[in-house]
């Protein structure tokens, strides 16, 4: 898992090369103008460790989603530092950021968003063409990953042949495309059926103890006790930072 | 991103809305196709005209006179003949006559009649299908003998003339000859016509030796400006013009003739073309029109797109391929309509269009031109959306 910006004159070197995927210094995001200013997340820091799989909860209106979308590289902080693979994307421009999203954050989304017309091999390929991998390489990673989350026979399947489970199977394939540095999960299993669910958790630790960073934002309890570490989150501030004691030693990372 | 996993895309998405990128596409098909086939009417009309005007002989120079000078002398054979000696000239062709009507047991042809001699053969480019044309024999001795046009001969219901007598005002004329059709050339058509010998047609039809114009044969086609002026010189001098005289006569050039009816069909060509060039224009709103539904509706597909890592150009690219990919789908069934319609015009113009492969290359940047002009603020306005808000869009 080599971090690979393409542009990495742009984004400046930031945090020690010390195994940290993701650090947080003061990030807020304040939105509204003058009097109505409301700080959605105010003043967080947070530090991800390479290998590491945290989970991040708190009620709705915490400001979850808003920092989900700041450490996903689709917003940006109002202030504060965010090192992402030792690089400082918090004031990169629109196409940087795009960049980021592509090469060093895969997504998985409560909502599966996979696109409806395409299979879900061509899912999978969807973030490499923007990568700009060539047509058989593509494809034959791309079946490499479904065949790893046990969709092997699927490949031609669109979305709307496959069940919520397989969906997100697809979508979590499609996350790893790119061989990117964190894998964010937002509510994963928010619209799946327990068994199903269940599923999904057993496939991130899978993923997890493979050596990949996880950051998973849920409300449920039961599922956040697959993580290592759990982060609550509340009225945009961080109230708990607890690492799980029983938790399973991480394997194979520095 | 690679340029052609943008025109895959763009393709996938076209597909999967078949109906709809049909209807897109006609009107880009109708505004092709009109200009493409308008302006080869408008080309077939030019070359069947200079065509024509071509037909009528090569370097040559038309005299005829200037009916409403007062004061003004008509064209005369003398005339005729002085022109004749001019240095530069080969053959000088009068002509004397006028409309008549010509029957054959019963049936009748309003046709041109005009006497002429031996040179016209040459001169004015008129071949004779069947027998023989007039000779000088037949001018000196004022033979009563007549070589008929095509149309003339069908006019009096029987191709079989050759021998037998016609009546032209009441004078019996033979036929000698058939000429070879020419097809026709603006106001006078070269087949409904009767030639006979021009002393005949002094003595016997028309009862004066003014001449109804004169066609002179230049030996050297660099040579025509100074030969018609010395024409205009000698004229001037034959009819004692004084200077500052106004010419009783009119000299044109060939070439004067090529120019203008290039000029009257190439307007009519651009005013055609520009005509039908409206329909193309809103084939391309239509165009916009869908392409601005399709962003909206796709707003959460852009969503995806973005989110994965793709670029504001990735995006852009990809709505504008589309747009292009409809627009050249369209120029090219346009193109092959246009075809259809230069075709067509033969039956019903009688002459047909000409689609000149220039007006193809055109139609085709017009219409990948058309597809970036109207494609571009709806691509710029999908590469634009935020994938925070794009992602929420039900």
């Amino acid at each position: 898992m080599t971090p690979v910006f393409r542009r990495r004159d742009k984004a400046g070197a930031c945090g020690a090369d010390d195994g940290t995927v993701i650090r947080l210094e003061q990030i807020t995001k304040v939105f509204g103008e003058g009097t109505a200013q409301i700080a959605a997340v105010a003043g967080v820091d947070l530090e991800v460790r390479r290998g590491e799989f945290l989970a991040i909860m708190g009620p709705s209106g915490s400001g979850k989603s808003t920092l989900m979308n700041i450490i996903g590289c689709l917003d940006r902080p109002t202030a504060g530092r965010y090192c992402l693979d030792g690089r400082d994307v918090a004031k990169l421009d629109d196409d940087a950021l795009a960049d980021a999203r592509r090469l060093a954050i895969g997504f998985v989304f409560q909502t599966f968003n996979l696109l409806p017309r395409l299979t879900a091999l061509q899912n999978v390929e969807l973030p490499m063409i923007y990568a700009g991998v060539g047509g058989r390489a593509r494809r034959k990673r791309a079946s490499d990953f479904l065949g790893m989350v046990g969709l092997a026979g699927r490949v031609t399947h669109r979305p709307n042949q496959l069940s919520g489970g397989e969906r997100q199977r697809v979508a979590i394939a499609r996350s790893l495309a790119n061989e990117p540095s964190l894998l964010l999960a937002d509510e994963p299993t928010g619209n799946l059926d327990s068994k199903s669910g269940a599923e999904i958790v057993t496939l991130l630790e899978r993923l997890h103890t493979d050596g990949r960073t996880i950051v998973l934002i849920t409300h449920e309890q039961d599922v956040a006790q697959h993580a290592e570490r759990i982060v609550h989150l509340r009225d945009g501030r961080i109230v708990d930072d607890t690492a799980r004691l029983d938790a399973a030693p991480e394997e194979g990372t520095p | 991103m690679n340029i052609w996993e943008s025109v895959r895309m763009a393709f996938t998405a076209l597909a999967a809305n078949k109906g709809r990128s049909l209807l897109t596409i006609l009107g880009v098909v109708i505004g092709v196709g009109a200009v493409i086939g308008m302006v080869a009417v408008g080309q077939g009309a030019r070359e069947e005209v200079l065509g024509s005007v071509q037909g009528l002989g090569s370097n040559l120079i038309f005299a005829a006179s200037a009916g409403d000078v007062p004061g003004g002398q008509p064209l005369s054979l003398e005339d005729a003949e002085a022109i004749a000696d001019l240095p530069g000239v080969s053959r000088v062709a009068p002509e004397i006559g006028g409309p008549l009507t010509v029957s054959y047991r019963g049936e009748t042809s309003r046709s041109s009649v005009s006497g002429v001699t031996p040179e016209y053969e040459q001169v004015r480019n008129a071949t004779v299908a069947l027998g023989r044309f007039i000779s000088r024999s037949d001018v000196d001795r004022s033979a009563r003998v007549a070589v008929i046009g095509l149309e003339t001969a069908d006019d009096l219901g029987t191709r079989e003339l050759l021998g037998k007598k016609i009546d032209l005002g009441g004078v019996p004329f033979t036929v000698i000859g058939v000429l070879e059709p020419k097809g026709a050339a603006g106001p006078v058509n070269p087949d409904q016509t009767v030639l006979v010998p021009i002393n005949t047609a002094i003595t016997r039809l028309v009862g004066s030796d003014s001449l109804s114009g004169l066609s002179v044969e230049v030996g050297d086609a660099d040579r025509m400006d100074d030969v018609s002026k010395a024409i205009t010189r000698l004229l001037r001098q034959r009819h004692d013009l004084i200077e500052g005289a106004q010419d009783d006569f009119f000299v044109t050039t060939q070439v004067d003739i090529l120019d203008a009816v290039g000029t009257i069909t190439t307007v009519l060509t651009a005013l055609l073309g520009g005509i039908a060039g409206i329909s193309l224009v809103v084939g391309g709103i239509g165009i916009m029109n869908i392409m601005l539904v399709s962003v909206t509706e796709r707003t959460r597909e852009i969503g995806i797109r973005k989110a994965i890592g793709a670029r504001r150009w990735d995006i852009l690219a990809q709505f504008l391929v589309e747009s292009v990919a409809l627009s050249l789908f369209g120029g090219g069934i346009g193109i092959a309509i246009g075809f259809l319609m230069a075709i067509g015009a033969e039956p019903l113009l009688g002459f047909p269009g000409v689609v000149t492969p220039s007006a193809v290359v055109l139609a085709f940047a017009v219409s990948a031109g058309i597809g970036i002009f109207f494609g571009v603020y709806p691509a710029w306005k999908a590469s634009r959306q935020d994938p925070i808000e794009a992602l929420r869009y039900e």
